[in-house]
């Protein structure tokens, strides 16, 4: 769904070929990153009343093909499979966790199964790789890539879902005839080439007022897609092809573009983003990390299953449904998948507790005080990010754990929110005595 | 004037000294490196270092039907070195000692410098022409024929790996109004006339190899070119790659071959008795319930027994092989124990996905259509069609082409061949030549007029060569394209030139077994040589000479236009990507699950250019699933009994058949092991007990696949590395028939067939049944370079008489197998 070459073309602007050239801009980016958190952590809407100067905050940093290379060469595939091909030794991670996943939460999935990892590595003699934080932002680009790719679709599930959603009452498939296939709507064999989900997701959304009209007619309900419904779908009318290879697929998406839409398509007049509040308040749900599917093709459906109601809601604030492209469709997805991914909603004062209940305190300190055994984290201060967290977190993990082990300290786990708090916390440590917050260095 | 007088001033005396310095190499230990280089150095066009800048180009190989890619390193204007091209999803990066051959093929002494003319075929005596009066003659043929309503008495016989240029060649045959356009034919002859039948597939089927978990080949030689030779050597480095996921190979010859030699399991076997193998197989999964019942109950007809439409009943494949091939009957057949038979049934059905391959040991080796029918009828059984692992179709596949559908439809609206023509149209390699003769000499007049051949020798796979001569010596014009003298030049009227393809431009499409629609650049690394042109070129040449109408049906500039027009095609098609790394084949084929397409170019201009330096374009999905189409059969499904052969078998019979005809065709429609031989051929009978006792089995070594390599040194040198054998054909026997036979190791013996006699090395071997004998082909050319023509013996010439009947009659053996000798001391 991410074009890693359009990723590529916008970091070539700034970012020389060689490694050596590469490090200023690196830094660059790094401080893009923490501008980007800082402003999240001040409020959304700072973001978007700044306009353009929210652009970055929404681009995915991070080459998602390059992340591939990382995942391969790091031996990750050696134990974690993607889509099925690779290690079985360990999760999917192209489908483990089912739910949309931010990176704060493989952070803390990284995190808590670290231990057994390093253990498995250790019994296995897998060397542990060592991981640059710009490795680790490509690797977590390829993560966000990856997981919102629809698997291929079980054909005999869509099958069902064709017969059980009552596809069939209206459709056919290359003149399926008698009970197998209805005549009300169009012949599907026209579809049998689509293969992202979301171009049938744009295809019955444009025409989901049409399809309602004659549903209520035929009394019929609004069929709900749930998981993967429509990719099987998609996969069981593909099956019904006797043409090979003249598939059709969609350009991956632009983001940037997503974000236009979302405002120009009428989105934001009733949903919340990242960086756009509603400008009605209607109830329409805040397209947060929560409501987000794992792909794609979830996303489609959930949009389908809301169709109906949208509808009526836009109908009753006399806004008229807006149309989509197939590509329109994608760039929108797009956006809201990334301008989520990194998204850090955290407080530093939560993080200060985490710092201290989870025996961080015990090791490491911050600016002045005694020194620990774990290094001062003092270097952190405005310049933290998730993928940084996370790359000294897998570097420096063995041998904490080990310490810990000889220590006899439990591996504290922590939950999405603690990493964001403690990130928070990190990046501008709370005075011990409560206060407010003080402005933070850009 | 001969062709070799027209050579460079490559002498004897250069050639002993660069071969004493090979010697020196490669005695102790057959080559070594020093070795072939010294001979290579020696042998190239100009012994003086290059000079210029390095550059790299991509192309692809032509050498085989493998289609590899390649980089050619340039210095200055000169190529210098051969590697394989690491982003080809063909070989990545692995190249054959064909493809290191090449540099020899281009700047070899013996290339035809000029087009030449001989007034009288086999005289010997040729005179150089231009190539204006070359195009001229031809064209005014052409032109004559046509104006007489003769112009489906011109015919092509193309030997070109499948391209662009092929697409063109049938494009003006179509354009003249002629259907007789002959592909040479290549691999896979019984395995696609068998899926033709069983699965009503147009084209031979594909194998996804790399995923399959249990492959039993039935004598298929994946190591010595069988498909491509390095895209097989890529696969078994991935069988052996996954840790615990290791691919179960097994290999079922008669020889203990290269591929055989690297196999999990080699079972010898008699030869020509895979097909009672493969049922015995089969009746080992049938009587134990361990086929694929979901499958073979919805995707397959014929399996139990059916009636027709006219009311007659069929025995179902489960009956007949319930009934005729018990393991131990198997057994008794092939020589395999009862024991191993029972073991590979259950090992087959217990690991899917299991591939059967076969039976078809090469590329020039046309199989036998009951042995593939048989072998196909196992992937059946486990339902193994269209999945991962399994069997694949590359039906339609690439990019459509306007020009080729124009040709097709116009070859298929009414034009048909004469009936001698179609039978030639129908054959395999190795019957070909022998058809074409029949044909050309059964008639009164000869049904060709004009015969053009590109880049084929169909003269070296004749069984009677003078017979054969004497077929072309009735055709008034036989043209040959050829950039070497070979055994089917001498009988040519018109010789022309043209380049190797290092020398000339062509994109190359798909490759036999690879799935994936592949579509390879072929570049000019240097300018054609001497007065060599392209044979496209020439074709675009000889059509506008031939002004209208024809000039219009194809109206190109040239033929980088034409190739140009092709790649916009394939950009249209919005799918597939340019060549990249294995992990850019991944990243890519995650975008494609996923529904996303994100190619490295956004116009065809782009696409254009960019192969240049990438060596291609392919489409790295396949769409799995059993879809509606897969099989072209009359029930819509996979079938047992093939009704298409029953449809054809009732035409030939007529109404008037009897029962016993019908019987017979209804053996013909099932997969069956035909353990007799036709009723004509009494030298076999003769030969089937004391007098000829032995079985004669021909076999390809990689050096000279496709009977194509016996002009370079290279490859001479490495004939066979197993017996350190070179420059020279030899027979293997096992040691203890030798030693029965009093036949030392390295002695000659003589070699004798009811028709033949031949003297030839004697090599012990214990890699052989001890009944079975062995011969590689390639060697004993007539006509050739200076280092094919006349060294070592063809035993093309040796095989079993009716030919012809191989692959249709009742008796279905193929000559390649039951050909029997025997051999004293020479």
């Amino acid at each position: 769904m991410f074009s890693p070459d359009r990723f590529k073309k916008r970091w070539l602007v700034i970012i020389p070929k060689t490694d050596k050239q590469r490090a200023p801009a690196r830094r660059l980016f790094e401080k893009l990153c923490v501008l980007v958190l800082f402003c999240t952590m001040f409020g959304i809407a700072i973001a978007a009343a700044k306009g353009s100067g929210g652009e970055s905050s929404y681009f995915l940093p991070g080459n998602p093909r390059t992340g591939l290379r990382v995942f391969t060469e790091k031996g990750c595939i050696r134990c974690h499979a993607i889509q099925g091909e690779g290690g079985r030794s360990a999760p999917d991670l192209a489908r483990s966790p089912a739910s949309y996943t931010s990176a704060s939460q493989l952070v803390a999935e990284m995190w808590n199964h670290a231990p057994r990892m390093w253990e498995k590595m250790r019994i296995e003699q897998l060397p542990a790789p060592h991981f640059e934080e710009s490795e680790m932002t490509d690797l977590f680009a390829f993560l966000l890539s990856i997981r919102s790719f629809d698997d291929p679709g079980n054909p005999e599930m869509g099958r069902q879902v064709f017969a059980s959603k009552s596809c069939s009452r209206c459709h056919s498939i290359q003149g399926m005839s008698g009970s197998k296939g209805g005549r009300i709507g169009p012949d599907l064999e026209r579809w049998t080439n689509l293969r992202n989900a979301v171009q049938w997701a744009q295809t019955m959304w444009n025409h989901a007022a049409g399809m309602r009209k004659e549903m209520t007619r035929q009394g019929l309900t609004w069929p709900q897609f749930q998981e993967n419904d429509m990719v099987n779908l998609i996969a069981y009318v593909r099956t019904q092809s006797s043409e090979a290879g003249n598939l059709v697929y969609i350009r991956p998406a632009d983001p940037v573009a997503g974000k236009s839409l979302f405002q120009s398509k009428g989105c934001s007049q009733c949903h919340k983003s990242v960086h756009t509040t509603a400008v009605k308040s209607v109830g329409a749900p805040e397209l947060g990390r929560a409501a987000l599917p794992r792909t794609v093709g979830q996303f489609a459906g959930l949009m389908w299953n809301h169709a109906p109601r949208m509808a009526e809601r836009m109908q009753s604030l006399g806004m008229k449904q807006p149309l989509f492209s197939d590509k329109e469709m994608a760039d929108l997805i797009s956006y809201l998948f990334s301008s989520r991914y990194f998204e850090i909603s955290g407080n530093g004062k939560e993080g200060k507790q985490v710092f201290q209940n989870k025996g961080c305190a015990g090791c490491h300190t911050l600016g002045s005080g005694p020194a620990g055994v774990g290094p001062n984290l003092k270097d952190w201060q405005g310049e933290l990010s998730l993928t940084r967290l996370a790359a000294a977190l897998w570097n420096h993990g063995p041998s904490m754990l080990e310490h810990m082990q000889q220590q006899k300290i439990e591996w504290p786990s922590l939950r999405r929110e603690e990493i964001e708090n403690l990130i928070r916390f990190l990046e501008a440590p709370v005075p011990d005595e409560p206060s407010k917050p003080g402005r933070k260095k850009s | 004037m001969k062709p070799e007088k027209l050579l460079g001033d490559f002498n004897r005396r250069d050639f002993f000294r660069l071969a004493g310095g090979a010697a020196v190499g490669t005695a102790a230990a057959g080559v070594t490196l020093k070795g072939i280089s010294t001979l290579s150095h020696a042998l190239t066009v100009d012994r003086r270092p290059p000079r210029g800048p390095e550059r790299w180009v991509a192309t692809t190989c032509q050498a085989c039907a493998g289609g590899c890619g390649l980089m050619i390193r340039m210095i200055g204007k000169r190529a210098v070195k051969v590697v394989g091209n690491s982003n080809h999803p063909i070989n990545r990066g692995g190249v054959c000692p064909k493809g290191q051959g090449l540099l020899q093929a281009l700047y070899h002494p013996d290339r035809l410098r000029q087009p030449l003319w001989q007034s009288k075929k086999g005289s010997g005596r040729w005179e150089p022409i231009s190539w204006d009066q070359a195009v001229e003659r031809v064209a005014d043929r052409l032109l004559s024929l046509r104006k007489a309503g003769r112009e489906k008495q011109v015919a092509v016989l193309d030997g070109a790996r499948a391209s662009v240029s092929t697409s063109l060649w049938r494009q003006f045959l179509g354009a003249i109004g002629s259907p007789n356009y002959f592909p040479y034919p290549g691999v896979q002859d019984g395995p696609s006339l068998a899926a033709h039948y069983m699965m009503g597939a147009k084209a031979a089927p594909a194998y996804d190899l790399k995923k399959a978990s249990y492959v039993l080949s039935f004598g298929v030689n994946l190591l010595e070119g069988w498909g491509s030779p390095a895209y097989a050597a890529h696969v078994f480095g991935s069988w052996r790659a996954m840790e615990g996921q290791r691919t179960k190979f097994v290999q079922i010859s008669p020889r203990l071959s290269i591929t055989a030699a690297k196999a999990d399991e080699w079972v010898p076997i008699r030869p020509g008795t895979e097909a009672a193998l493969a049922l015995g197989i089969a009746h080992v999964i049938i009587s134990e319930r361990r086929f694929n019942e979901p499958f073979v109950s919805e995707q397959t007809f014929g399996f139990d027994e059916w009636t027709d439409a006219a009311g007659r009943k069929h025995t179902g494949f489960s009956t007949a092989v319930l009934r005729d091939y018990p393991p131990n009957l198997a057994a008794d057949v092939t020589g395999v124990p009862v024991e191993t038979i029972l073991r590979l049934g259950r090992e087959f059905a217990a690991n899917p996905p299991a591939l059967a391959l076969g039976d078809q040991p090469g590329n020039i080796q046309p199989g036998t259509l009951n042995g593939s029918m048989a072998v196909l009828s196992l992937n059946a059984l486990v339902g193994n069609f269209e999945q991962p692992g399994g069997v694949l179709t590359q039906e339609e596949n690439l990019p459509a082409t306007s020009a080729g559908k124009t040709a097709s439809a116009r070859i298929d609206s009414g034009i048909s061949a004469t009936a001698s023509l179609q039978t030639v149209q129908s054959a395999f390699k190795g019957e070909f030549s022998d058809r074409l003769a029949d044909a050309v000499l059964n008639e009164k007049t000869s049904p060709l007029e004009l015969l053009i051949i590109r880049e084929a020798n169909p003269a070296y796979m004749s069984s009677d060569p003078e017979r054969f001569s004497a077929a072309l010596a009735r055709i008034p014009l036989v043209v040959n394209f050829a950039s070497l003298p070979d055994d089917t030049t001498e009988q040519s009227d018109l010789l022309l030139p043209v380049p190797t393809f290092l020398e000339t431009q062509d994109l190359c499409e798909n490759a036999p077994v690879f799935p994936h629609a592949i579509v390879g650049l072929t570049q000019a690394v240097v300018p054609p040589r001497f007065s060599s042109r392209s044979s496209s070129d020439v074709l675009l040449d000889i059509v506008k000479r031939m002004g209208s109408p024809i000039d219009q049906a194809l109206r190109y500039d040239n033929f980088e236009q034409v190739l140009q027009l092709r790649s916009k095609e394939i950009y249209a098609a919005q799918r597939g990507n340019l060549f990249g790394s294995s992990l850019e084949e991944v990243w890519d084929k995650l975008l494609e699950r996923g529904g996303w397409w994100s190619p490295e170019y956004s116009t065809a201009e782009e696409l254009w250019e960019q192969m240049k330096t990438k060596g291609g374009w392919w489409d790295f999905t396949y769409p799995y699933g059993l879809r509606e189409g897969v099989f072209q059969t009359p029930s819509r499904k996979f079938e047992f009994f093939s009704q298409i052969r029953w449809n054809e078998c009732l035409a030939k019979a007529g109404r008037n058949s009897n029962a016993a005809g019908l019987s017979n065709a209804e053996r013909l429609c099932l997969p069956h092991y035909a353990a007799t031989v036709s009723g004509d051929d009494a030298a076999l009978k003769a030969g089937s007990d004391g007098q000829f006792p032995l079985s004669l089995y021909l076999f390809e070594v990689l050096p000279l696949s496709e009977t194509q390599g016996a002009d370079l040194p290279y490859m001479q040198q490495i004939l066979g590395q197993h017996l350190y054998q070179k420059w020279d054909s030899w027979i293997e026997i096992h040691p203890e028939t030798a030693h029965r036979l009093g036949i030392e190791d390295g002695s000659w013996a003589w070699v004798e067939t009811p028709n033949h006699k031949f003297r030839i090395r004697a090599r012990w071997y214990e890699g052989l049944r001890p009944e079975v004998v062995a011969i590689p082909v390639g060697l004993g050319h007539h006509g050739g370079s200076r280092w094919s023509r006349g060294r070592g013996v063809n035993p093309c010439e040796v095989l079993a008489k009716g030919k012809s009947d191989s692959m249709e009659s009742s008796g279905n053996q193929s000559p390649w197998i039951k050909t029997r000798v025997r051999i004293f001391p020479g």
